[in-house]
């Protein structure tokens, strides 16, 4: 009989489990993930933003989760609202583009899509592939194609980072007339990395890019994994407690059996 | 309630219901002295895991419900919101998916066993056909359910799926307007594909699982050895043959349970799109009307039937082939002309068949969601043929093998 008061005791425990992270946690990212998060969130809203939404995020969900906004403290608020709100959408928004339809389709053809769940749809590795691999190429309209993707309508975003790194190594003297090529990569780095030393490689953006698109994909994965872990070990241990007491009970059986074999 | 027994105390309470409801009659007939054989194995145990299975559906399903939105504009959307801006609907939602898949592989576990130690022959034929009938149901439930998140591979997978009845001659085009409500899929299927999973289908399963469970207990559960056993203790040899269900196996039951959600769990966690199996990267697509992927992988417990439509040339033929891959189960219980149930004391032509079957079918499943060559496709046409002719010889194996002697009871040798 204790041992089935054990069971039911266990139960219960592991419902109070359950019913601890309804509390509002903080995420639970890796210190070294957030930093790439970070710079992910920064690039993202730098080079992708003004073309592509991710209209299933908002706002302050990314603040909270990449601890640039504190939730409950709203001196933290400009934070997130200076540094990576560049439309007038409130806090509380999702992550919308200003990209006029009308105009897109006259730029590009078509819609940038929305990246929301572009690393679940196709694969981190399919993402980071397709932004390493623009090269120079005159026949196209904005002077760049792509070896992964052939004649993709993007234009190289990260071009001016490209630039840096001399991916393009048949840079012409008019580069500067085009538009995406336009502005020195100095102009840029001067100012957003003025603390830092290092200029970072097109590699790195883009695997911070990746990195926070992939969080962007499901920022629930971290929690899913931290509560995962917890009800797998509760389990582990309730079938350990179930297994003696099925072994008590299935005893009494094997004993009659033994004794009055035929 | 009597003046005498006024005070709440729970064993009044029980008394009161007791005396108005049968409960006791229940708990007596169906748990602590139903006797099932005391040598069942872990094979037994997939029957009341589905039946878990089924419930953590329908209470996941119901929680779904409450942040879904059956239309076109917003199923997708309410989908996606209620994973991220929910508490805990990522965890019901892939409770959901995962337990689909889970089913299927519960419910496959299920029949297997009922091969294996031939719990379809004589007296459990019903109890078998009302199985086949819950799988078809079953089929046509995740069939349904697969539309509702409206991404891509949904939307095309029922496209093909409902363009099936356009096939049958005369009323095709009639029954495929009725069913989808428009002349494609569209918002008017969705609504009517929600209300079939959400209500109909499952009324439908609970009143057969009832059906299924009351045959079962009337004619008793087979056992490994697959010989009839004495329907009650035998006393006078103080050799238990028979162990009522309740505390013997409903303690083992949970042991089982516990071991399965804890796998369950594993996958729910950490891995609940399953590499695309489970979830598929193109249903994080939404629905495109105006454009067809290059490649339409079905989820894997339709694959089969799907694989089945691309490897026969003709179309009304591929639906009768796949129908007849759906049906031909039904006739089992009187295929089998064998006079031993279960495969302990069969010969070699019956186990190689079995053999032969499974792998087939395993393989037909898995070779259907990847992409299709000619040479895939013949491997797959030999392997429907395996399929049918598992069926089909069972008559003259079953009856022309050499059988093994059977044991005189489940208890000694």
């Amino acid at each position: 009989m204790w041992k089935i008061s054990v069971v039911f005791l266990l139960i219960i425990i592991f419902f109070f489990m359950l019913a601890s992270p309804f509390e509002n946690k903080p995420s639970s990212i890796r210190p070294l993930e957030l930093a790439s998060l970070q710079r992910g969130a920064k690039y993202f809203m730098n080079y992708c933003s003004g073309c592509h939404s991710l209209q299933y995020m908002r706002y302050n969900r990314l603040g909270v989760d990449l601890k640039i906004d504190d939730k409950f403290n709203s001196a933290t608020q400009p934070r997130l609202k200076e540094n990576l709100i560049f439309t007038q959408a409130k806090t509380s928004d999702t992550i919308k583009s200003n990209l006029h339809e009308k105009e897109s389709l006259l730029w590009f053809g078509k819609l940038p899509p929305d990246l929301s769940l572009s690393i679940r749809a196709r694969s981190a590795d399919w993402v980071y592939n397709y932004l390493l691999s623009f090269y120079l190429d005159d026949t196209r309209p904005f002077g760049v194609n792509n070896s992964f993707i052939k004649n993709t309508a993007m234009p190289d975003p990260l071009a001016t980072i490209r630039m840096d790194t001399n991916t393009y190594h048949n840079v012409k003297n008019n580069t500067n007339d085009r538009l995406s090529l336009k502005i020195s990569n100095h102009a840029i780095y001067s100012h957003s990395n003025k603390n830092r030393s290092k200029v970072p490689t097109l590699e790195e953006v883009v695997n911070d890019l990746v990195n926070f698109l992939a969080y962007i994909a499901e920022p629930t994965k971290n929690n899913r994994q931290s509560l995962g872990k917890k009800v797998c070990g509760f389990l582990v241990l309730l079938t350990f407690f179930v297994s003696i007491l099925k072994k008590q009970i299935w005893r009494s059986i094997e004993k009659i059996n033994t004794f009055h074999k035929p | 309630m009597s003046s005498a027994d006024k005070n709440l105390t729970p064993k009044n309470i029980i008394n009161w219901v007791s005396e108005r409801f049968p409960i006791n009659e229940y708990i007596h007939q169906h748990l602590t002295h139903y006797y099932l054989p005391k040598n069942l194995n872990f094979w037994y145990f997939f029957g009341s895991l589905s039946l878990f299975t089924f419930f953590l559906q329908i209470l996941t399903g119901i929680w779904l419900t409450l942040f879904y939105t059956p239309t076109p504009e917003g199923a997708f959307t309410s989908i996606e919101m209620m994973m991220r801006d929910i508490p805990y609907g990522w965890l019901f939602r892939y409770l959901h998916s995962t337990g689909a898949s889970a089913f299927f592989l519960l419910i496959y576990a299920h029949i297997f066993r009922s091969l294996l130690y031939g719990s379809y022959k004589k007296p459990r034929e019903l109890v078998w056909l009302l199985g086949v009938c819950l799988y078809i149901i079953l089929l046509l439930e995740a069939c349904l359910g697969y539309l509702l998140p409206w991404g891509q591979t949904s939307y095309w997978a029922s496209q093909i799926g409902t363009s099936l009845l356009d096939s049958i001659p005369k009323i095709g085009p009639t029954l495929t307007l009725w069913i989808r409500g428009n002349n494609t899929v569209s918002g008017e299927t969705l609504h009517r594909f929600f209300a079939f999973h959400v209500i109909a289908i499952p009324l439908f399963l609970v009143f057969l699982i009832r059906l299924h469970l009351t045959a079962l207990h009337k004619v008793g559960c087979n056992n490994p050895d697959g010989i009839s056993v004495l329907a009650k203790p035998n006393l006078n040899n103080k050799t238990l043959h028979k162990l009522p269900f309740h505390p013997y196996y409903s303690v083992k039951e949970l042991h089982a349970l516990l071991i399965f959600l804890l796998i369950f769990s594993i996958i729910v966690f950490f891995i609940p799109e399953m590499h695309g199996y489970f979830l598929e990267a193109n249903n994080f697509i939404p629905a495109n009307p105006l454009l067809t992927p290059s490649h339409i992988e079905p989820i894997w417990y339709l694959a089969p039937f799907y694989g089945v439509l691309c490897v026969i040339p003709n179309k009304p033929l591929g639906i009768l082939i796949m129908l007849g891959v759906i049906c031909i189960p039904f006739v089992l219980p009187w295929l089998d002309r064998s006079p031993v149930r279960s495969m302990r004391y069969r010969g070699y032509y019956s186990r190689c068949a079995l053999a032969i079957f499974i792998l087939s079918f395993g393989l037909l499943s898995y070779m259907s969601t990847t992409i299709l060559t000619p040479n895939k496709i013949f491997l797959l046409q030999i392997l429907l043929l395996n399929y049918f002719l598992f069926f089909l010889f069972m008559p003259f194996y079953t009856k022309y093998e050499k059988n093994k002697p059977l044991p005189r009871s489940i208890c000694g040798k």
